[in-house]
Parts: C-alpha cells; sequence; structure tokens
C-alpha cells in the first residue's frame, strides 16, 4: 500500500512539469500586457517601458522562465504586478471561502445526490426513477449562472431569508458563514449533483443484481439494510471516481458562482488577474488548482481501497 | 417492471430488450430529434427571416415582451427575438466545430497512444498535466488571452476536451488491441495506420459518438459561461451567453433578456444531452462516465 | 457503526456553532462603502486612477483644499503669506500634524511630497517651470519662490482632482517615478489597514484617533475633515445589480454610482436615499489619434464630429432618464467656469449625410478605422457599440476591435501605423473637474508627442494655453479660453461624446454626506 501510495506521489511530478510548462507558455504568448495598466491613465509611453524593463517583459522567453522556476524552488510564487503583495497571501487570504464553498457543494450534492439516485434504483423502470433521471439531465443541462440567479431573485431578493452577495468567514461565526455559502453552494450542487445522481443510480443497479445481494434478501435482511450496507458501499468506487472527476467541473462552476454571488475566492482572483493579465497571479493560482486537483484524484484513488476491499495495492 | 436483462452502464438510463421499453424510450428520443431538427433550421435560415438583429434603437429600450417585440428589447433596444434566433448559430457552430475537432485530435493521440507503448507514456503524460488545469480555467486564459473572436474561442474550448477524449481512445484501443482480429492483422504485417483506422477505429465509434455528443453539449455550455464571464464572443455577434452576460445585470428589471436566450440553451443542452443518452444506450454497452458539468 | 458516526457529527457541530455564537464582535461604527471600479495600487502619485484618488483622501491630506465656492482654503497650512513682490510664497503648518507611523510632519516632508507630485503632474509641470527653489525654514516652515509670480500657484496647490498634491513621508516621496509607493503612510483623517486588504475585494480604513480636524465647519474639500465612523469597508461589487440589492437589504451603507436603469428598484425605497454625486459628473471623450491616416486630416476628424449624435450615446446608457444627462456643445464641460458653445456647429450637427460629403471631399477611400471596444466594463461597452453604429452610418468603415480594458490600455499608447498594430479611435471618460479648466485638461494641451493618447498638435494651442497660464486676471482666462475652445473644436482632439451626472444612493441612517466632484467620505456618521 505505502509502495503504491509513494509510486502516485511520484508519478504526480512529470504531470505538474507539464503543468508548469503549459501554464508559463500561455501568458506570456497573448498580446497585451500588464506595464500600460500599471502605469495608469496619465502615465507617459515612457514610464510605460521602464515599468516593461521592471517586470522583465522584456527580456527573452527562455530568461522569463528560467526566474520563475526558480522562485518555484522555493515556493515563492512572486508577487501580483499590480499590488506588489506575494501571491501566496493572495490566495491565502481567499483560500477559505473557496474551499468553504466547494466542501459545501460537494457536501450537499452528496447529501441528496446519492439518496435520489438510491431511491431511483430500488425503484428502477418506474414513474419515480424516470422523474429522478429526467431532473437529472435537465440538472446538468442548465448553466450554472442560471441556476445561481433563480435561487438569488426567490431567497434572496424576493423571500430576503438570505443575503444576496458576499461572503462572511468562519471567524465571525459558523451559521454567518454558512449562510453567504447556501445560496451558491446550493446553485452548484443542483448541477454537480445531477451527475452524481446517475452515477449513483447506474451503479446501485448493477449491484442489485448480483448474487451476494439476492443472497442477503433471501436471508431476510431488511431492504435499507441491504441497500446501506451492502450496495452503497460498492457503489463507492464510482460515486467517488465521479467526484474527484468532476471536481474539475466543480472549479469550474465555483469560478461562476464566486462570480454570481461576490464572493471573493479564488476562481474571481483568477478571472481578475487573467483579465489584467497579472501574470504571477494567474500562474501561481493555475499552478495551485492543478496541485489540488491531483491531490484530489490521488485521495480518490487511494480511498478505493476503503470501499472495496478487493482494491488492495 | 419485468425485466430479465438489464443492460447498464454506470452512468445512465437503464435499457432493456423488451419491446415496451424500446418504444418508452423512443419518445424521449424522438422529442429530442424534433427539437434539434428545429434548431438546426433555425441555425440555417435565421438571419434571413429575423431582419435587423445589430442595429440600436435608443427610443426602444427594455420593452417587455409584446406584440411589437416578441421577446422584448435589450437596453439598447435591439429586439431579443431577433438576437435569440440569430445566437442559435453561435451556439451550433460551437457545440459541432469543437466536438468535432476534439474528436478529431483527441482520437489522433488516442489511437497512437494506445497502440504504441513509448508513445503512450508521453503522450499520456502531456494528456494527464493539460486535464490537471481545470478546464474552465484553462479556456477563459486563451479566450482571454487569444483575442475575441469565434475561432479563438472555439480553440479555447476545444484544447480542454482533447485529453479527455484523447484518454477514452486509448482506453478503448487498449482493450480492443487484445482481440483476435487486431492480433491476427498484426501478424500478418498489416501497416500501422490501416490497422488503427480500418480495424480499430470502426469498432470503437459508437463509445466515441457519445462521447462526442456530450463535449458538444458542454462546449455550448462552457461558451455561454465564457461569454457570461466577458471573455466569450464579442457582442457584435450574438450568442446565447453574451446576451445574458448583459443580461444579468437586467435580471431583476427585464428578465425576458436572461430568460428567452437562457431557455434556448437548456432545451438545446437537454436535447443534445438527451440524444447522447440514447446512443449510448443503442451503440455502446461499456462504461462511460461523462465527466462535465 | 454508522449511527454513532452521526451523533458524534451532531455533536461536534453543535459544539462549533455554540463557540462560533459566542464570538462577539467589538461595537464599533462600520461604514461599507461601493464605489466604482478598484484599486489594484495605492499610490496616487503614480496613477490618476480615480479609485485610487478617492480613497487617498481618506489617508493623505493637502496642504490647500478647495471649498464649495470653489475658493483655494488652507488646509494642512496654519498661515502663509505672500511677499510683494509676488514671487516668494511663506507656508506655515498646522499644529498637531503627524503621520500615522507616529513621527511630526515636517516641511521637509512638504517639499519632497511637492516635488514627486510636480514630475507627473501637468499642472505641476507648469508651476515647476514658474518655481525656482524651495527653502526650508524650520521643520513646520518652508518658503516657495517663485522666478516670476504665477497667479496659479495656490490653485495648483490645492487640485481637487488628480494628480492631487498628497503629502506623504519624505521616504515614500523619495521613490522613483516609474516605482509605485507600497505603502500608505499619510496624515489623514483615516488610516489604511495593510493587513486587512484583500485586493480585488476589501479594503478596511480605520479611524486615526492622533488626527487634528480643522475648527471650520467642512465646507466641500476643505474645512475641518473630522471621521464620523469608527471603520470604512470599501467593499468591490462588480455586478451593479448585486450592489443595488446589497444596499437594499443593508449589506452596503452607500453606493458612489447607480446605473440610471436600477434606479428605480431604489426610487420606491423609504430607508434609501438618492442624491446627485457632486453637481459635476463627467463625460465620455471619442479620442482621435492625429498620427494615422486617415485621421491626420483635419476634414476626416471634422467629420467624426458630423457623425457622433450624444444625444443617442446618452440615452443608450440612460434610458429616459434626461435629468441625469445633458448633451454638450463644448470641449471644456459644460458647468464649468470657462465653458463656452463658441464654433460648435458640428459637434451638435448629428448629420450623417454631412459627414459623408466632407469625407468625399477629403478624399477618404474606406481605410478602416481600427476602433478599440473594451467589453468588460458597461459603460464602455455601451458606448462604443452606438459609437461604431454612428460613424458607419456616416460612411467610415470601422474595424471595431473587441477587447478588453486591459488591453486598451496598453493598446492605447502605441503608436504604430494602424494597419500595423496601431489604432485609430478609443472612448474615456474623465471627470467635469478635470475637463472643466484648461490648467488640468490634457485634450487641450496641442502638445503633439508629448501629449496624451492621441497626440493632437496644434502650434495655436500650445500658444494659447501658455498666454493662459501667464494671465493675471479671470476675465483674462475666461478670454483665451472661449479662444480655446474655438480652436480645438476645429483641431478635435476628441469629439465630446456626452455629459452625464451620477447619482450616489446610501442608506437614510448616514448624515453628513458632503457634495464634491469627488466622493467625500469624512463627516459621514451612522
Amino acid at each position: 500500500m505505502l509502495r503504491y501510495v509513494a509510486f502516485r506521489l511520484l508519478s504526480v511530478i512529470p504531470v505538474m512539469a507539464v503543468v508548469v510548462v503549459v501554464v508559463f507558455l500561455l501568458l506570456h504568448l497573448a498580446p497585451g500586457d500588464p506595464a500600460a495598466m500599471i502605469a495608469g491613465e496619465g502615465a507617459s509611453p515612457e514610464t510605460v517601458l521602464k515599468v516593461r524593463a521592471r517586470l522583465h517583459l522584456d527580456e527573452p522567453l527562455y530568461v522569463q522562465f528560467g526566474i520563475w522556476l526558480r522562485n518555484l524552488a522555493v515556493l515563492d510564487l512572486g508577487q501580483s504586478v499590480f499590488s506588489e503583495l506575494p501571491v501566496t497571501k493572495l490566495i491565502g487570504q481567499r483560500a477559505e471561502q473557496t474551499l468553504m464553498l466547494a466542501l459545501m457543494a460537494t457536501v450537499l450534492s452528496i447529501l441528496y445526490a446519492v439518496p435520489l439516485g438510491i431511491i431511483a434504483a430500488s425503484r428502477a423502470g418506474t414513474l419515480v426513477d424516470r422523474a429522478v433521471m429526467g431532473f437529472s439531465v435537465g440538472g446538468f443541462s442548465i448553466p450554472v449562472f442560471i441556476v445561481g440567479y433563480a435561487l438569488m431573485y426567490v431567497f434572496a431578493i424576493q423571500l430576503r431569508w438570505l443575503p444576496v452577495q458576499g461572503y462572511k468567514p468562519l471567524s465571525e461565526g459558523l451559521f454567518t458563514c454558512l449562510r453567504t455559502l447556501l445560496l451558491p453552494s446550493t446553485a452548484l450542487a443542483l448541477v454537480f449533483g445531477a451527475l452524481l445522481a446517475r452515477v449513483t443510480r447506474a451503479a446501485m443497479l448493477e449491484i442489485l443484481s448480483e448474487d451476494y445481494v439476492r443472497t442477503a434478501r433471501a436471508k431476510g435482511a431488511g431492504a435499507a439494510r441491504v441497500l446501506l450496507l451492502h450496495a452503497l458501499k460498492n457503489a463507492g468506487v464510482p460515486i467517488v471516481t465521479v467526484v474527484g472527476i468532476g471536481f474539475a467541473s466543480l472549479i469550474g462552476g465555483v469560478v461562476v458562482t464566486e462570480s454570481v454571488f461576490n464572493i471573493p475566492g479564488i476562481g474571481r482572483l483568477t478571472v481578475d488577474a487573467i483579465l489584467q493579465r497579472d501574470y504571477p497571479v494567474v500562474q501561481g493560482v493555475l499552478l495551485v488548482f492543478s496541485a489540488l486537483l491531483i491531490a484530489v484524484n490521488l485521495l480518490v484513488d487511494l480511498s478505493y481501497g476503503l470501499f472495496d476491499p478487493r482494491i488492495r495495492y | 417492471m419485468a425485466s430479465n436483462e438489464l443492460t447498464l452502464d454506470t452512468a445512465g438510463v437503464a435499457s432493456d430488450d423488451t419491446p415496451e421499453a424500446t418504444r418508452r424510450l423512443s419518445a424521449g428520443v424522438k422529442a429530442s430529434l424534433y427539437l434539434l431538427c428545429a434548431y438546426v433550421a433555425i441555425a440555417l435560415f435565421s438571419p434571413l427571416l429575423v431582419g435587423d438583429y445589430t442595429t440600436i434603437n435608443t427610443g426602444q429600450r427594455l420593452q417587455p415582451p409584446g406584440v411589437e417585440h416578441w421577446f422584448g428589447t435589450d437596453h439598447l433596444g435591439r429586439e431579443i427575438f431577433a438576437r435569440s434566433l440569430v445566437g442559435t448559430r453561435t451556439s451550433l457552430m460551437v457545440g459541432v466545430t469543437v466536438a468535432a475537432f476534439a474528436t478529431v485530435f483527441g482520437v489522433l493521440i488516442g489511437l497512437y497512444a494506445g497502440f504504441f507503448r513509448m508513445a503512450d507514456r508521453i503522450v499520456m503524460g502531456l494528456m494527464d498535466g493539460l486535464m490537471a488545469i481545470p478546464g474552465v480555467l484553462l479556456a477563459i486564459a486563451l479566450a482571454s488571452l487569444l483575442g475575441g473572436n469565434l475561432i479563438t474561442l472555439i480553440v479555447a474550448i476545444t484544447v480542454p476536451e482533447i485529453p479527455r477524449m484523447a484518454r477514452l481512445t486509448r482506453s478503448v484501443v487498449l482493450s480492443l488491441r487484445e482481440q483476435s482480429f487486431v492480433v491476427a492483422a498484426v501478424s500478418i504485417g498489416t501497416s500501422t495506420p490501416k490497422i488503427l483506422f480500418r480495424h480499430i477505429l470502426p469498432n470503437a465509434v459508437g463509445t466515441l459518438s457519445v462521447q462526442a455528443t456530450y463535449v458538444g453539449a458542454a462546449a455550448i455550455l462552457t461558451e455561454s459561461v465564457l461569454s457570461f464571464l466577458g471573455v466569450g464572443i464579442p457582442p457584435e455577434v450574438p450568442s446565447w451567453g453574451n446576451i445574458m452576460a448583459v443580461g444579468r445585470q437586467y435580471f431583476q428589471l427585464a428578465p425576458w433578456i436572461v430568460g428567452f436566450p437562457g431557455l434556448f440553451l437548456c432545451l438545446l443542452v437537454l436535447a443534445v444531452n438527451l440524444l447522447g443518452d440514447s446512443l449510448r444506450d443503442r451503440l455502446d454497452p461499456r462504461t462511460n462516465i461523462r465527466s462535465d458539468l | 457503526m454508522a449511527i454513532p458516526l452521526i451523533r458524534r457529527g451532531a455533536l461536534v457541530l453543535a459544539a462549533l456553532a455554540l463557540v462560533s455564537a459566542a464570538s462577539t464582535a467589538p461595537a464599533q461604527t462600520v461604514l461599507r462603502i461601493k464605489m466604482t471600479g478598484d484599486l489594484q495600487q495605492i499610490d496616487p502619485i503614480w496613477t490618476t486612477s480615480y479609485p485610487v484618488r478617492d480613497m487617498s483622501y481618506l489617508i493623505y491630506d493637502t496642504l490647500f483644499s478647495t471649498d464649495a465656492n470653489y475658493k483655494i482654503q488652507p488646509q494642512m497650512v496654519d498661515k502663509y503669506t505672500l511677499s510683494a513682490d509676488g514671487l516668494t510664497y511663506t507656508f506655515t503648518l498646522r499644529d498637531g500634524l503627524k503621520w500615522h507611523d507616529g513621527p511630526p510632519v515636517t516641511s521637509t516632508d512638504c517639499i519632497a511630497s511637492l516635488e514627486r507630485w510636480m514630475l507627473k503632474d501637468t499642472l505641476g509641470g507648469v508651476l515647476k517651470t514658474h518655481l525656482d527653489r524651495f527653502e526650508k525654514v524650520d521643520e513646520k516652515t518652508f518658503k516657495l519662490v517663485l522666478k516670476n509670480p504665477w497667479g496659479l500657484t495656490l490653485s495648483a496647490l490645492g487640485k481637487v482632482s488628480s494628480y492631487v498634491p498628497f503629502m506623504m513621508p519624505e521616504r515614500m516621496a523619495r521613490t522613483a517615478p516609474d516605482k509605485s509607493n507600497t505603502e500608505a503612510i499619510g496624515s489623514g483623517p483615516y488610516i489604511m489597514k495593510m493587513s486587512e486588504w484583500v485586493p480585488g475585494a476589501k479594503i478596511v480604513y480605520v479611524k486615526n484617533p492622533a488626527y487634528v480636524p480643522r475648527k471650520e465647519p467642512a465646507s466641500m474639500m476643505a474645512g475641518g475633515k473630522v471621521a464620523g465612523v469608527d471603520r470604512i469597508e470599501r467593499i468591490n461589487i462588480p455586478d451593479d445589480l448585486s450592489a443595488v440589492n446589497a444596499l437594499i437589504a443593508g449589506e452596503v451603507d452607500y453606493i458612489e454610482a447607480v446605473p440610471p436603469d436600477m434606479m428605480k428598484l431604489l426610487e420606491g425605497n423609504k430607508d434609501i436615499v438618492m442624491g446627485p454625486r457632486g453637481n459635476l459628473g463627467h463625460s465620455m471623450q471619442i479620442v482621435l489619434n492625429h498620427l494615422q491616416p486617415p485621421l491626420n486630416d483635419v476634414r476626416v476628424r471634422q467629420a467624426i464630429q458630423y457623425a457622433i449624435n450624444q444625444k443617442e450615446i446618452l440615452q443608450a446608457y440612460n434610458g429616459a432618464r434626461t435629468n441625469l444627462y445633458k448633451v454638450c456643445p463644448t470641449l471644456l464641460y459644460c458647468g464649468g467656469p470657462y465653458t463656452s458653445d463658441v464654433n460648435s456647429a458640428r459637434s451638435m450637427a448629428n448629420d450623417p449625410a454631412k459627414a459623408r460629403a466632407l469625407l468625399k471631399e477629403a478624399g477618404y477611400t474606406g481605410t478602416p478605422l481600427i476602433v478599440m471596444h473594451p467589453t468588460d466594463q458597461k459603460l464602455q461597452n455601451d458606448v462604443m457599440t452606438v459609437v461604431v453604429q454612428q460613424l458607419r452610418k456616416a460612411g467610415f468603415t470601422v474595424e471595431a476591435k473587441m477587447i478588453d480594458l486591459a488591453t486598451m490600455f496598453s493598446w492605447r499608447t502605441k503608436k504604430d501605423p494602424a494597419n500595423a498594430g496601431g489604432w485609430h479611435v478609443f472612448a474615456t471618460g474623465w471627470g467635469g473637474v478635470d475637463l472643466m479648466d484648461p490648467a488640468t485638461n490634457v485634450f487641450m494641451t496641442g502638445a503633439c508627442d508629448k501629449g496624451w493618447f492621441g497626440w493632437a498638435c496644434d502650434e495655436e494651442m500650445q500658444k494659447l494655453r501658455t498666454a493662459f497660464f501667464a494671465s493675471r486676471t479671470d476675465d483674462e482666462r475666461k478670454a483665451i479660453a472661449v479662444k480655446m475652445q474655438a480652436r480645438a473644436q476645429d483641431v478635435v482632439p476628441y469629439v465630446n461624446g456626452g455629459q452625464m451626472l451620477q447619482f450616489a444612493a446610501w442608506r437614510k441612517n448616514l448624515k453628513g454626506i458632503i457634495e464634491a466632484p469627488v466622493p467625500v467620505l469624512w463627516n459621514v456618521s451612522k
């Protein structure tokens, strides 16, 4: 098991290397640069040139890449080209809200999608099943921002039950914090959970037809016990896989909901930085997200062992 | 419902061979096919039918839907009805081209990677690296940096989809490679391209075309998200995404600006997804996990 | 197994909730404001950006300020004298002025701050040409010695808008001109709390307990600057509709500019007050690149004057709210002290036919105009969409480049030929406060290469400007300003896109909002 973990960790390195190169090239081959934005409205063209020089924007690509790599080695992601605050600090300021949002969305999706999938599977072929499946396909056919605005309109603007925008950190109270995240995470969960419900249902169906399930039922075990104890555990593998793969899309969804609900998270940071050509921030964030994605997938792989004792390394 | 043989995959609708079930499926699929045909027709003929959809008319700002303007007007006085119909072209074009290119490139990469062990390591390493960057962020970065026009946008949305297609193709190739007909072809010295394209690919078409439809649906959604964030199709060319992007500021004051394009969008994507589902039921008995939101 | 886990989980959650509910925030008055745009940097001498300027007014102080009658009043200066020959100003600072990190404000700091400001600001630059030297007398007194008498010295020092001659500690004022200060130590009524700055999201200012306001009541930018609340949080809400809803829900207290279409959401609301933000507002300028053909031909530029219809542009953004906008014939801002509609027939004509005729006369053969069209800011987007249509109607071939603001800022610095990466037209919005005075209006310089983007080149405008600065009386200045405008209407450094007033909105429990051309946040209390 340990060997497997070590092997997987090592195999991450070439992947990260690819990410590092791609992210660097991505930004430096693009038109438009931050120098003029930093210089501001009243700046003379000479000032803009000076700023470019200071940011090494005029040096050959490989020199800029070398500088960046050297800094990466000491986990120095550089500074924002505008505020000159360290990228790590900028990410750190916003990490909490993005992680909370992603976590809450994942939890909510699992909470509603898995039971729905189970119900649909246990009543395969009936109206209930078709309703769930219909809802599910509908769910991932709607863009997240439409769901977000619909929820905002009903619950925040009309009913005034929840805040319209913004984020309150955990330090101001758990419920206060969760209140600000409820609408955005629900929007995300509705879409993400649709896929999850499908997968759960299909996995459950497959398992329910297995011999050991029939044996359990024949022995007189109750339906619930069978479903939860035996079937669900085995359905764990495909479900967790979907969560892992879907995490990338979840990040995409997080970016959108952060924009709709004005949650100052890492997603917004990335979009703003891209629009302003704040290279160090964009590079830093893309690296962090990629690392996170790789970590999540690694965890998913390792968790297989928990669900299915047949899978041991 | 009585069924003896439930053929399943881990991501979808159950299908069985009873005649009623076949008929039952067809109803939903028929509806989506009709819907898709309608969309294609709109896309092809709308510019001829709707008249003016670009001219600004500041005297007719924010008119609600009514007799004169069926879907109302936006904040510059442009007709939402006309723009939504014309937006169909953009979305369909994005959906189809992204699906096509992602498939072509992904399949090519996957075929060679699946067949040649050497290529596999390198290529898959590259694909994994690309997949590690969250798709939407990569698309935003590409779209913003390459500039705002339809072609660069298609590139921006296609690139993140290629690795998934490549992976899928590769796994199909890996499983087919051990089949007897392939082994036989290799042993009699058939050239590699012939093996790949005459023997392996045709057997993979089912799985791949299913995935292609899902890619198409996802691309249409992604375009709307990119436009929503401000890096999508420039507003000169209406797309549902960019109509909604501006409309977001008016969703309380003039909900029709977001409502109608949104409806068009959801229905199209729904139809494509349902089509994909039914294709899968018919063509592809294998595991097919869709990984897009 | 499963059940005890759930119970355990519930207990943990409940405990967390109790603990977090027990933590109470200290009782402070907090003002939450939503302003236009955002700050990426914080140095107001480095950038003219309005968001930076506005927030800098909280933390920095100035030697002189402009009051509600547009008269210059001393602010940091206690008393001042002008020598009989009009050459030497002697300034003595007030007692009790201290920097946020402790040390007292000295004349060395002030001199250094002025020197840095003069390197960047156009009016400051003119002052510099008249300046002989600064002389420090003691820690609180210094002299400004001119080479020749210049009546605008105090006006320059009390300037309202960018670049504002804010006073900074010497070490900050000695920062190289191409570098931006990353600390924000001023001597103003509020202190910027760097540890709580989340760029792109939130900036926090706390009351400066050591600040000694002047005794007089506040009058626009002058008078006593009393900090009315303990804490100001500048929240960035890019979505205007969200901001309006947040105001209604009480999540923010003040919005600097409410988009005209959204005003109706606030109109019936008893808890919200709306008022014009200053009586000046801002206008849109359609800036033309004088270096690139076909715009190097004055007739083509004048054709654009015929083509642009201000009312249509203004209506696109403001809708039916005619009280919010004004069609303005002058290039020096309607409502300002030097306004004149002299020679404005072409600008007011709205005549595409005449434009076409002029183009024909100039021999325009269809060279495409490269027009920059930023799509990520609503005002820019709307204005350019209308402008492009108007240009096309007038017979121009237009290539509208859909870009974002960031790209526009860097692209407009390029002097390349238009077909090799250059540009012809872009739009920008300057405040009335900057436009209304030839001294601060960057478009009236005629300074060719040394001028602002667009590089309008005209010897006569340069001469008139020099004369403007040399004149001694207000009447003289007014006369010259009229001539400048007449000339500018022929040279066409820009075409006026229309003038707008912004309305701010705030919750009714806010008191002390001052009407000024820039947001004034001292004196505001809840």
